[in-house]
C-alpha cells in the first residue's frame, strides 16, 4: 500500500518535472509549430544552398530574427500558462528547439519524397549531408516566418485550442498569481502582528481560486504542479488560525516563528537561539514555498 | 471559546537528574520503570510527552475533535528560560487546564516554576490542574483499574461520556469532592443538555442507567 502511494507519488513527481522542462501542458504548441513546415510537402518551399561554407555568414544572422522572435512568443505564452518562473528560459528554449528540430526533420522527409535528397548512410557526415540537413533547417525556420498565421493566433490570444490551456485555466492562474504576489508583500512575514484582515481576504481568495482550478476539466499537469501551493496555503490558513487563536503577544510570536521563521530567514541563516520549526517542519517548508515562489513582474 | 490548556512535563534531557534524585529518595523501582520507559514517554519538547500509551496529550484532547475546543499553550511552558527570568512570556496567556507530570514533582527547574505559579494557579478559580501519573507504573493499581472497569462497567462508561465519577485515591480527593459536587448540577434543577445529547447517542433508544 505505501510502495504504491510512494510509486505513485514518484510519478507525479515526474510529470511535474518534465512538464516543468518539456512544457507538456501545452503540447499543442510544438504540433502547430511544426504544421507549417509540412508546405515543403506541396513543394511550397525550396531552397538551394550552393556553396554552405561562404554563406555561413549570411545564414547565422537571417535565421536568428525568426528564431529569436519565437522563443520570444513561446516565452511570453509559457508565462501565462505556468504559475512560476521557474525554468522559464530553458523550457523556452527547449520548446523552441523541438520544434525547429521537428520542422528541419519534416523539411529533410519532404526532400527525400520529392527525390531532392537520397538517403543513404554512406554519406553521413559529409559535405552534402551538412548542406542538406542546412537547407532543411533554413526551410524550417523559412516556414515559420512565413506560414505562422495559425501558430501566431496560438501565441497571441488564450483561445480554447486540442493541446493547449484553455482561457478560463489562464485566467484563474493568472488571478492565483496575482494573489500569491500579494501574500508575498504581505506583512506577516515581517511578524506575527502582520496578520491583518487584507491578507485574510486574500488567502480566502486564493483559495477560492484553487478550488475553482481544481474543477475545471482535463488540465491534470497542471492540477498536480499546484498541489503543492494547494498544500501551502492550507498550512498557512491553520498557521493564521492559530496565531489568532493564542491567548497572549508571546505566545503568538512563539506560533510566528514556528511556521514563519523558516521562510522570513529563507535565504539567510537562521539567528541563533532563534527556535526552527520543530513540530511543523512540512507547514514552516510548505509556507515558505509560497514565500519564494518565483512569480515574476 | 476554545480551553487553553498547557502540559507540565519533563524533557528528555530531565530525566536523568531525575532518576538520580527518586533513587537518592529510595524509589529504585520507579527510577529504572522511568529510565526504562524515557524512550517511549519523553522527546525533545515537553509536547512530546506521552503519558497515554504512547499518545501526547496534544494528539489525546485533539485527535477527532473538528471543534478543537482545547488548544495548547504549552510552547509557552517550553520556551520558557533555564532560570526563568521570561517568565513574564505567561501573563495573559490566559491557560485554564494544566496537565502536570508526575515526574516533573522532582525536577529542580519544574521545582522552580511551580514555586513561581502555584499561587497564580490556586488563586483562581477558573484554573483547573490535573496530575498525570501513568497507570502502568504500578502493576497492582493496573489491576485495581481493570477491576473497576469489569465490575462497573456503566459507570466507567458514563464516566468515558464526561460524567463526573472520579477516581478518589487519598483524602484529599475526597475533601475535593465535598467541596466540588454542591457546584454540579443538582437533581430536578436545569438538565445538562450536552450530558443528555451524549447519553443519547450513546445509549440509543435504550433504556438509560438512572440514579436510585
Amino acid at each position: 500500500m505505501a510502495d504504491r502511494a510512494t510509486r505513485s507519488l514518484s510519478w507525479s513527481d515526474a510529470l511535474v518535472k518534465a512538464d516543468l522542462v518539456f512544457g507538456l501542458r501545452g503540447w499543442g504548441l510544438v504540433l502547430y509549430g511544426v504544421l507549417p513546415a509540412n508546405l515543403a510537402l506541396l513543394g511550397m518551399l525550396e531552397i538551394k544552398l550552393s556553396n554552405l561554407a561562404n554563406l555561413l555568414p549570411f545564414i547565422v544572422p537571417v535565421v536568428f530574427l525568426p528564431l529569436a522572435t519565437t522563443f520570444l512568443l513561446i516565452r511570453s505564452r509559457h508565462k501565462d500558462w505556468y504559475l512560476t518562473t521557474r525554468l522559464l528560459n530553458i523550457r523556452s528554449l527547449i520548446v523552441t528547439g523541438i520544434i525547429v528540430l521537428l520542422a528541419t526533420l519534416i523539411s529533410g522527409v519532404s526532400g527525400i519524397i520529392h527525390g531532392r535528397y537520397a538517403l543513404s548512410w554512406a554519406m553521413l557526415g559529409s559535405r552534402q549531408h551538412l548542406t542538406t540537413i542546412a537547407e532543411s533547417f533554413l526551410l524550417a525556420v523559412g516556414s515559420l516566418v512565413l506560414t505562422s498565421t495559425l501558430f501566431l493566433t496560438i501565441l497571441t490570444r488564450d483561445g480554447n485550442f486540442p493541446g493547449i490551456p484553455t482561457a478560463d485555466f489562464v485566467t484563474l492562474l493568472k488571478d492565483i498569481r496575482g494573489e500569491l504576489r500579494l501574500l508575498q508583500r504581505s506583512p506577516i512575514w515581517s511578524g506575527f502582528s502582520g496578520l491583518d484582515a487584507r491578507t485574510d481576504q486574500n488567502v480566502t481568495s486564493l483559495e477560492q481560486h484553487l478550488v475553482k482550478l481544481t474543477t475545471l476539466s482535463a488540465h491534470t499537469l497542471p492540477k498536480l504542479a499546484l498541489a503543492p501551493v494547494h498544500s501551502g496555503v492550507n498550512s498557512f490558513r491553520r498557521a493564521a488560525k492559530e496565531i489568532a487563536g493564542a491567548g497572549n503577544d508571546a505566545s503568538k510570536e512563539i506560533r510566528w516563528k514556528r511556521y514563519f521563521a523558516l521562510a522570513a530567514n529563507s535565504g539567510s541563516k537562521l539567528e541563533e537561539g532563534k527556535p526552527a520549526p520543530a513540530r511543523t517542519p512540512d507547514d514552516a517548508f510548505m509556507i515558505q514555498l509560497l514565500k519564494t515562489m518565483p512569480l515574476g513582474d | 471559546m476554545s480551553i487553553r490548556y498547557a502540559v507540565i512535563a519533563l524533557k528528555e534531557k530531565h530525566v536523568e537528574p531525575v532518576v538520580l534524585q527518586l533513587n537518592a529518595l529510595k524509589m529504585e523501582r520507579i527510577a529504572e520503570w522511568l529510565k526504562k520507559e524515557r524512550h517511549s514517554l519523553y522527546g525533545p519538547t515537553m509536547e512530546d510527552w506521552k503519558p497515554f500509551n504512547g499518545q501526547s496529550v496534544d494528539a489525546f484532547l485533539q485527535d477527532g475533535d473538528p471543534q478543537q475546543v482545547f488548544y495548547s499553550e504549552t510552547e509557552l511552558i517550553d520556551n520558557l528560560r533555564d532560570d526563568l527570568s521570561n517568565i513574564d512570556i505567561l501573563v495573559g496567556a490566559e491557560i485554564e487546564l494544566f496537565f502536570l507530570d508526575v515526574f516533573a514533582l522532582f525536577s529542580d527547574w519544574h521545582q522552580n516554576l511551580a514555586m513561581r505559579i502555584d499561587n497564580s494557579v490556586a488563586d483562581n478559580r477558573d484554573k483547573k490542574c490535573c496530575l498525570v501519573i501513568p497507570y502502568n507504573l504500578s502493576d497492582e493499581v493496573l489491576q485495581v483499574l481493570n477491576r473497576y472497569r469489569q465490575v462497573w462497567t456503566s459507570v466507567v462508561k458514563g464516566y468515558l461520556l464526561g460524567n463526573f465519577c472520579p477516581v478518589v485515591l487519598r483524602a484529599d480527593d475526597m475533601m475535593h469532592l465535598k467541596k466540588f459536587v454542591p457546584r454540579l448540577p443538582r437533581l430536578g434543577s436545569v438538565p445538562n443538555l450536552g450530558k443528555g445529547s451524549a447519553m443519547d447517542q450513546a445509549w440509543g433508544s435504550g433504556q438509560k442507567p438512572t440514579l436510585g
